[in-house]
């Protein structure tokens, strides 16, 4: 079943197809014709109530009608029109066109007067009104382009949002071609079609001759496309070309303002470029001055020392008491493992920065970890009990040993360094929740709650810490580095009773014990 | 070990450094002191009146240069800075401030007994003005305005002998410009170290001085000059 209104809507529909087909003239006449009948209509049915001299007035609404929809030239025909059926139908003598009363002619007259100027002012006001619009539509587009631009700094969406903004205003294609290293043009996007020899000469001459184009002046080409330059006088960043072959003063003006929109916003992408690599640069400078300083700080006290030692050792020879001389060797050998633990923590430092670091993980015992760390500090833990608490079944760990091993070796160097020469160290570690914690504690001076994210950054070090002991800064910097790429979590909380410090690792446990035989 | 051993006040924050200078100076017949920090050391200076000061310039509780002005308000002890720092400016602040002589770290064991013997020998000079100098050949009397090599008479102009004399009265210790240039040509002066190169180069050269292997003014880049005055002195350089 059909509904009435189903039908009509579908009749509406078809007579709007058949009046697209007849063409536009057609339409216009086909409308006034409408509007007229529609007029005699309604005086029919209102006969008796309206005068015949009056009728008049119900034509000229249909007139005036007309005129604000379709122009003065609608106004007119349905003017002709509507004073043919009055005279046909409501002048004596009826139903023949001939006129006979002045009073008839009279009210002729003054009806086609009347017409041809408010047919006349309402065409003016339609055009008017279609230019208003046309134009606010236009700003709105210009305005949703600008506003979209603003936001981007990256130059390939801005060549997004230039294109859909031309194609949206001009309705034609459009290109961006950006100048590429070696002064080539080249399209900064997928090209839609590909541009003809001359095209490319025209795009080509727009881009060498940018101070050709005064403002507002005509694009450049002879094809299909149309070119002009992006970018401020004498420095060409690339062209915006449309496929139109004739441009309208109006689009031109569009062009040209999507234009001064896209170099505004090419100008700060490439600032905005400028200035990262400027920051770049100046935070890689910092990092080299506060390398530079760490480094000859760090590297020549253990130097230093050793000189010392050696020199000590060589020149004064047997003045030296043979305690002396034992105590001499000892300082040669722990301070070149603190060199050499300098030395690894630059080049761990190195290899995260480069992300050069790929984990080797192999299955491994907890304890033996702990155990080649605490060697690996020797002299460094300065005779500090080491408690190691970690439960005969823990299970194995799939790590990469080595980097888990400098991190627990960096942290109990930590630990040592920041406190007292008596204070036991202490390292746990638990299952929960299909992860490994592991924390090293000691019970020296602790690190204040605000720092204990802070001293993870590069070359910081927590405030109390320059009294204390030489350092980089970096350890931490390299533990969180290390343990990130193992795949684990840092942090830093206060120690057992609130004393100290607590650095917690929580690593992953891959698949504990599916290759472990049962452990 | 007798209490008439010179005491030497160690001040440095690396437990490593002060202990082999500990063991060195030691078992040269030095009684030692130690101190951690720059108040520690303050401290032990003024109670137990020392012969000579070691100071590290990078104290972690003060800077270096402060803790030389302190000592310098009451006391003339020689001080002997170390530094880590290869900053020349560092050095000249120091040694302006009042430090006697300094020595970069690394340094080996010989290079600092020598800074030390020769900041400890300054002591019992009492007129340096009346005095007659004489290191290795070279003689100088201040009195009879004469200098010798190996016995021969050298011609000297004023200022030259003036020169001469200011270097071989701190033998072994650096003097920076400024201290050169002040004593010789006065205040105004101060900065021009220009005079000091002509004027050195000439002494060098009527000393029979090869500037590439001195034997008896080295210069102290960027620092000052120092008349070498042993065998030890000149490995050094």
């Amino acid at each position: 079943m059909v509904s009435p209104f189903e039908r009509t809507t579908d009749m509406t529909a078809r007579w709007k197809r058949s009046l697209d087909v007849i063409g536009p003239p057609a339409r216009g006449f086909a409308e006034a014709a409408l509007v007229v009948a529609a007029a005699t209509a309604l005086a029919e049915l209102l006969h008796p109530a309206v005068s015949p001299a009056n009728v008049a007035l119900l034509f000229m609404t249909g007139v005036v009608l007309e005129g604000v929809r379709g122009g003065f030239a609608r106004a007119m025909t349905t003017s002709l029109l509507s004073i043919a059926v009055m005279s046909f139908l409501y002048w004596l003598p009826r139903f023949s066109f001939r006129v006979m009363h002045w009073e008839d002619i009279v009210t002729l007259s003054c009806f086609a007067l009347a017409s041809f100027l408010t047919g006349n002012l309402a065409g003016r006001f339609r055009h008017q009104l279609q230019q208003t619009r046309t134009v606010a539509r236009r700003n709105e587009q210009l305005y949703a382009a600008s506003r979209e631009l603003t936001g981007l700094i990256r130059r390939e969406d801005l060549v997004v949002v230039v294109r859909n903004a031309v194609t949206a205003t001009l309705h034609a294609d459009c290109v961006v071609l950006f100048a590429e290293d070696r002064g080539e043009l080249g399209p900064a996007h997928e090209l839609c079609c590909e541009l003809d020899a001359q095209s490319v000469a025209a795009a080509r001459w727009t881009f060498d001759q940018p101070d050709a184009f005064g403002q507002g002046a005509e694009p450049h080409g002879m094809g299909a496309w149309r070119f002009l330059p992006l970018g401020h006088h004498g420095t060409a960043l690339g062209v915006l070309g449309v496929k139109s072959a004739h441009l309208d003063p109006d689009q031109k003006r569009l062009l040209w303002a999507l234009r001064d929109l896209a170099t505004v916003a090419l100008d700060r992408a490439r600032l905005a470029d400028e200035m990262r690599q400027a920051s770049m640069l100046a935070d890689g400078e910092k990092l080299r001055s506060a390398l530079l300083s760490a480094v000859s700080h760090d590297l020549r006290t253990p130097l230093a020392a050793i000189l010392g030692a050696a020199t000590t050792l060589g020149e004064l020879g047997d003045a030296v008491s043979p305690r002396g001389q034992s105590e001499l060797l000892a300082t040669v050998i722990s301070e070149a493992q603190r060199l050499n633990r300098f030395v690894a923590n630059l080049l761990d430092m190195t290899r995260l920065e480069h992300g050069g670091l790929k984990p080797r993980a192999s299955w491994c015992d907890l304890r033996d970890i702990i155990a080649e760390a605490a060697r690996g500090l020797g002299g460094a833990l300065g005779g500090r009990e080491l408690v190691v608490e970690v439960a005969a079944d823990f299970p194995l760990l799939h790590v990469d040993a080595a980097l888990l091993e400098r991190v627990i070796e960096n942290l109990l160097d930590n630990a040592a360094k920041y406190s007292g020469a008596g204070d036991p160290l202490k390292v746990t570690a638990c299952v929960h929740g299909g992860c490994c914690t592991l924390r090293v504690v000691d019970r020296g001076a602790g690190i204040a709650p605000d720092e204990r994210e802070r001293v993870f950054e590069r070359f910081y070090r927590a405030r109390d810490s320059a009294g204390h002991a030489s350092g980089t800064g970096l350890g931490l910097t390299i533990c969180r580095g290390l343990v990130e790429a193992l795949d684990g979590s840092i942090a830093i909380t206060a120690g057992a009773d609130g004393i100290g410090t607590c650095v917690e690792i929580v690593l992953p446990l891959a698949a504990v014990g599916a290759e472990t035989g049962g452990r | 070990m007798t209490n008439r051993a010179p005491k030497v006040l160690v001040v440095d924050d690396e437990p490593q450094i002060r202990k082999f200078l500990r063991i060195g100076l030691e078992a040269q017949g030095y009684r030692i002191l130690e101190a951690v920090r720059a108040s520690e050391g303050l401290a032990r200076c003024a109670d137990s009146n020392p012969d000579l000061v070691i100071l590290d310039l990078g104290l972690p509780d003060g800077d270096g240069v402060e803790v030389i002005g302190s000592i310098r308000a009451w006391s003339r002890v020689p001080i002997l800075v170390l530094s880590v720092r290869a900053d020349e400016d560092e050095k000249v602040n120091a040694l302006d401030r009042g430090a006697s002589d300094y020595v970069t770290k690394p340094f080996g064991m010989a290079e600092l007994l020598a800074r030390v013997r020769g900041l400890l020998r300054d002591r019992p000079r009492a007129a340096p003005e009346s005095a007659v100098f004489r290191v290795g050949s070279v003689t100088l009397d201040v009195a009879r305005h004469r200098v010798t090599l190996r016995g021969e008479p050298v011609r000297l102009s004023p200022k030259e002998f003036e020169l001469l004399r200011l270097l071989m009265a701190h033998a072994g210790r650096v003097i920076t410009h400024k201290q050169l240039l002040r004593e010789v040509w006065g205040p105004s002066h101060e900065n021009d170290v220009q005079y000091l190169r002509v004027f050195v180069g000439q002494l060098r050269e009527k000393l029979g001085d090869e500037p590439t292997r001195p034997h008896f003014i080295a210069n102290e880049p960027g620092v000052g000059y120092r008349f070498l005055e042993s065998a030890a002195d000149k490995e050094q350089v």
